[in-house]
This record gives C-alpha cells, sequence and structure tokens, in this order.
C-alpha cells in the first residue's frame, strides 16, 4: 500500500520508537545548502568532485554532460541459460569529499525507461532509475569493511517486468544499516516510506544528516522532510566507507524465451550540497 | 623523438616477418557487424569499465561507439594513477584463435605533467587474447586470478610527451604475463614489436592470432606482415585460468599536482572477425 511520505514516515517512526527511536523534534539549523555540481563550468566531469564506477556486466553504458546535464544511460540484456535469477548492473556517480557531505539535494529526470520481463521469471526485471545514498555512522558493531555503516538510501524504483501508460515511480527512504562488507545488503532501521512521483517529471531526492540530534532527514520534492531519528548510542564513529553517490542499477531476470531488458537514461541537474562540502572550479 | 620513432620501425621490420598460415587454421568469419540487433548483443558481448569518468558503450548504426576518458590523480608528481579500462569482451573467449577488429580512432586527448617525468599513456584502442598460463596443470587458481596467464595484445597508443604530429598513434604488439591475480605486476614475454602507425579519423584493422602449434601468437596492421609474438612451450602449461578476447580503451594518466592530466579517447569498432568457429549466430 503506498502512504504519503510524511505520513508514512510518521507511521514508522511510531513504530520505530519501539526499537528505542522517537518522533523527530522540529526544525533544527543545519547548515545551508548551495550549489555542488551545476555541469556548467566544463564540459568534462570534474575529477575533484566525481569518479565514476561501472558495476557488473552490462551491455549499453553512456555518461556524460550535454547541455548542462550529466545524462547516465545503462542498459543491460538477461541471460537466457534458465528461468531462475536475475542479474544487476550499476553505474555510480561517486562525490569526491563525502567526509564534507552533510546534506545533498540532487535534482533528476528520467528521460527513458524500458523494462521487458520475463513471464517464467516474474518480479525480478527491474529499473531503479535513481539511488541517493549518504554514508553516516558506524555503529561499532563486530564486522569487517562496511558492517555497520549507517546509510541514508533513497530509492527510485520503475514497475518490475513492464511499464504502462500510467506507470509512476516508487521512491522509498531509509536509514539503512548495513549487514555485509561491501554493505551490498542492508537492514532497515527506519523508514521515511514511500511516495509516487511520475516517470516524465523531474523530481528532487534531498538527505541530510544532523548528527548533533542524532536524526536524519529524507525528502521528495514539494513532500516535506522527514526526520528519522536514532538512537544516539548507535554512533560509535564515523562509517568506515565514507561515500555520498547517486546510482541507475537494472536488474534483469535470466529468460530461456528471450532477453529481459532494463534500460534507463538519467539526467542529472544541479547537485547541493551543504556549502562547506562544495569544491570550486577548477 | 623522431629518429627514436624511425629506428623503433626498422628494428620492427627486421623481427616482423610473413608468417605462413597453418595448415589447421580456420577461416575468419564475421563475429560482429552490429547489423543483428539495435543494441550490443548479451549473448556475444559481456562489458564492464574501471573507475574514471565519461564513458559509453553505444550503438549508433553499423558501429559501436565507445568513449573513455579518465583523469589522474593530484596528490603526487611521480608514477601514473594505474590503468583504467573500458572493455568489451567476446563471450566465448576460449573459443577464439583469431580477432581481428576494424577500429576508428575519432578522437584522442592524453595531457602530460611538467613535473612528472612519467608520461601519460592513452591506448586509444587495443584488443587482447588471453588464452594459456604458465602454471603447472594442477595448481589451484581462484576465479578471474590472472596470475600465469599470457596476454597478447596490439595497442594503438599515444604517449603525452609525444613528438608525433596531433592524432597520430603508435601501434605495437606484445605479450605478456601477468604475475599477480590483478595483472597490476607483468613480466614483458615478447615484444613490443611495432607495427606501424594510424591517425585519428583512419579505419584501421587489427589482427591477432594464437598459433600453439608453433608456440606463438602473431599480429598484424592492416595489410602488414604478421609480426611473432614467441613464447617457449613452457609458457603453455595449461589453459588461461581467466580467459578473455577483448577490445579495449585504455588510459594509464600520470600524476600531477598541478592538475589532474587527462587521457580521453573515443573510438568507433566496425566489424570484429574470429575464427570461424567462434562465431556466435
Amino acid at each position: 500500500m503506498k502512504r504519503p511520505f510524511a505520513q508514512a514516515g510518521w507511521i514508522s517512526l511510531l513504530a520505530a520508537g519501539l526499537a528505542g527511536l522517537v518522533p523527530a523534534p522540529a526544525a533544527v539549523a543545519l547548515e545551508p545548502v548551495a550549489v555542488y555540481e551545476s555541469w556548467r563550468g566544463s564540459s568534462t566531469l570534474n575529477s575533484h568532485r566525481w569518479l565514476v564506477r561501472e558495476d557488473g556486466q552490462n551491455q549499453e553504458i553512456a555518461l556524460g554532460i550535454q547541455g548542462h546535464r550529466l545524462h547516465m544511460r545503462h542498459r543491460r540484456e538477461g541471460g537466457g541459460a534458465s528461468n531462475a535469477g536475475a542479474t544487476t548492473g550499476v553505474q555510480a556517480l561517486l562525490a569526491q569529499n563525502p567526509l564534507s557531505i552533510e546534506r545533498i539535494e540532487v535534482d533528476l529526470q528520467v528521460h527513458n525507461l524500458e523494462v521487458s520481463g520475463c513471464a517464467a521469471n516474474p518480479g525480478t526485471t527491474v529499473v531503479r532509475p535513481a539511488r541517493l545514498a549518504l554514508a553516516t555512522f558506524n555503529d561499532g558493531g563486530v564486522g569487517v569493511g562496511q558492517i555497520g555503516d549507517h546509510v541514508i538510501l533513497i530509492l527510485v524504483s520503475a514497475p518490475a517486468d513492464a511499464l504502462e501508460a500510467g506507470s509512476v515511480l516508487t521512491v522509498e527512504g531509509d536509514l539503512a544499516r548495513c549487514v555485509t562488507a561491501d554493505c551490498g545488503a542492508t537492514v532497515s532501521i527506519a523508514s521515511a516510506g514511500t511516495v509516487t512521483v511520475p516517470v516524465s517529471k523531474p523530481f528532487t531526492l534531498r538527505a541530510a544528516w544532523d548528527r548533533a540530534n542524532h536524526q536524519v532527514f529524507i525528502g521528495v520534492s514539494d513532500h516535506p522532510d522527514v526526520a528519522l531519528r536514532y538512537d544516539a548510542a548507535l554512533d560509535a564513529a564515523r562509517a568506515r566507507v565514507p561515500f555520498a553517490a547517486l546510482r541507475t542499477a537494472v536488474t534483469t531476470a535470466n529468460c530461456t524465451a528471450a532477453p529481459t531488458v532494463a534500460d534507463v537514461e538519467l539526467a542529472v541537474r544541479e547537485v547541493r550540497t551543504n556549502v562547506s562540502a562544495i569544491i570550486p572550479d577548477r | 623523438m623522431r629518429d627514436i620513432t624511425f629506428s623503433l620501425l626498422l628494428v620492427s621490420m627486421l623481427v616482423t616477418r610473413p608468417a605462413p598460415r597453418p595448415a589447421s587454421a580456420e577461416d575468419l568469419a564475421t563475429y560482429e557487424d552490429w547489423s543483428t540487433a539495435a543494441t550490443i548483443r548479451a549473448d556475444r558481448w559481456a562489458a564492464s569499465s574501471d573507475l574514471g569518468h565519461e564513458r559509453r558503450r553505444e550503438l549508433h548504426g553499423s558501429t559501436l561507439a565507445m568513449r573513455y576518458r579518465r583523469e589522474g590523480l593530484t596528490f603526487s608528481d611521480t608514477g601514473s594513477t594505474g590503468f583504467f579500462s573500458n572493455r568489451l569482451g567476446l563471450r566465448n573467449p576460449v573459443s577464439v584463435t583469431q580477432l581481428e577488429a576494424d577500429l576508428e580512432v575519432r578522437d584522442l586527448i592524453v595531457t602530460g605533467c611538467m613535473a612528472n617525468p612519467t608520461a601519460s599513456i592513452a591506448r586509444a584502442a587495443a584488443i587482447d587474447l588471453n588464452r594459456m598460463s604458465d602454471l603447472p596443470p594442477g595448481t589451484p587458481s581462484a576465479p578471474g586470478d590472472l596470475t600465469g596467464d599470457h596476454i597478447a595484445r596490439i595497442e594503438v597508443r599515444r604517449l603525452s610527451d609525444s613528438m608525433d604530429p596531433d592524432g597520430v598513434m603508435e601501434v605495437r604488439a606484445l605479450l605478456f604475463r601477468s604475475d599477480n591475480p590483478g595483472g597490476t605486476l607483468t613480466t614483458l614475454v615478447a615484444g613490443p614489436i611495432i607495427l606501424g602507425q594510424v591517425a585519428t579519423r583512419q579505419v584501421f584493422q587489427l589482427r591477432l592470432s594464437w598459433n600453439p602449434e608453433s608456440n606463438e601468437f602473431r599480429a598484424a596492421l592492416n595489410d602488414g606482415p604478421n609480426a611473432s609474438l614467441a613464447y617457449t612451450p613452457a609458457s603453455n602449461a595449461r589453459p588461461a585460468n581467466s580467459p578473455f578476447a577483448t577490445i579495449r580503451i585504455q588510459h594509464l594518466p600520470a600524476n600531477c599536482t598541478a592538475g589532474p592530466t587527462v587521457g580521453d579517447a573515443e573510438i568507433a569498432v566496425h566489424a570484429v572477425r574470429t575464427n570461424a568457429s567462434a562465431v556466435i549466430p
């Protein structure tokens, strides 16, 4: 069931309160945001600000600046040997100064989206046009790598297997704990719930970490930000692997009848961060 | 620098020789001409790229456009940042004994660093064949471990300190052994042999074949003679642990505190041919 973002956030907060989380206080003073990247200062990526990573085996991929926007395209086909399992490919844009970033906002628009699933292996061919992630703290738990890191995750998903005329994108926001060394698996500590946005309309994702008050904020477009509080004792140290990243991900099911397809083109417009994280033009 | 180039060409002419076609050699056939699908076929190709900046692999008409751009690090003025690729791999490398690609470098930028004697290297295009290893049969190797694998390569490259005219690249062939799992440490086994030069906006053909019966790889540019990349039989102790047949762009940007160096190449991949038995219908 889809619930308005703020409403769902409050419901999850009430539930989370039973586990030690409490509703957020009134608005607190966070460092203001300003433009980190507008894609206007150069026709190529500024390596002081960005690094790009591709994971998984994809076919088409494209990432480059066109018309003051960064275009990220990403397509993969599924395997044809069976009707079981699926494979994911990822393209990620990593900010180069994650330790300085406490707030990040990105203006996005999906320019193209294609999903073609498999009747014999349903539900797993999915495009996730965007995921904004900001690592925050580590809870000191035993483990290696990112285990115990807590990450603000705002995930934008398209419907699985096929798109229809009225399809919308679903946006989910969580404070999540990494449970594997590479953070490939997470558990939600607190959820801001879900909202939907039209596929073809621009939208904005916002993540903020208010460390002093033991809370994070998650926002989408004009929906009010949702505060998710956490137990102060969880914040034992900064995240072991600090990162602030925007990524696209496509997952294609294996299918013997015909290759499944997941294809997305995302335009990244302006990126804003807290002022102290901004890296000047070169 | 030009004298050195000519000397290298002269040396390469002395070591290149027309290699007789072995009686067992298969005919070449078209593996890919980009005409059977509007997008890259997953049954024929597996692609990936390394940490970097702009990148592209997209079909446009009957060519595949590839781009890869990587800036270097700025923490020092020594050495290079590493080597980084955008690669297109054939799905069935263990079937590939011959690989021929029609390629075109459409644009190339490679910049160096005044304070760093290490030049940046842009391998605008390269074809690789990794088919054999010198590790004794039965030696355990983890999946993906390149240790002992031997990679034959033809690379089209330009260094940031090149004195050649703008847009001119050197084509050379070499065979090297990977000395560690990631292939970051290598030993040169044969070559490099200079095959010639190409220029941007010029379609050229690279051809690489493996001839285990004569203990060599053969490499050629366009209609030029085959150059032999010979190895001792001990190099072919068993199949490669991590076999691949790839077309790639690769950059080795120099470190530079004054500002990042850049490697940026855009290429067009036209037809790709392999031995007929490796073709995927």
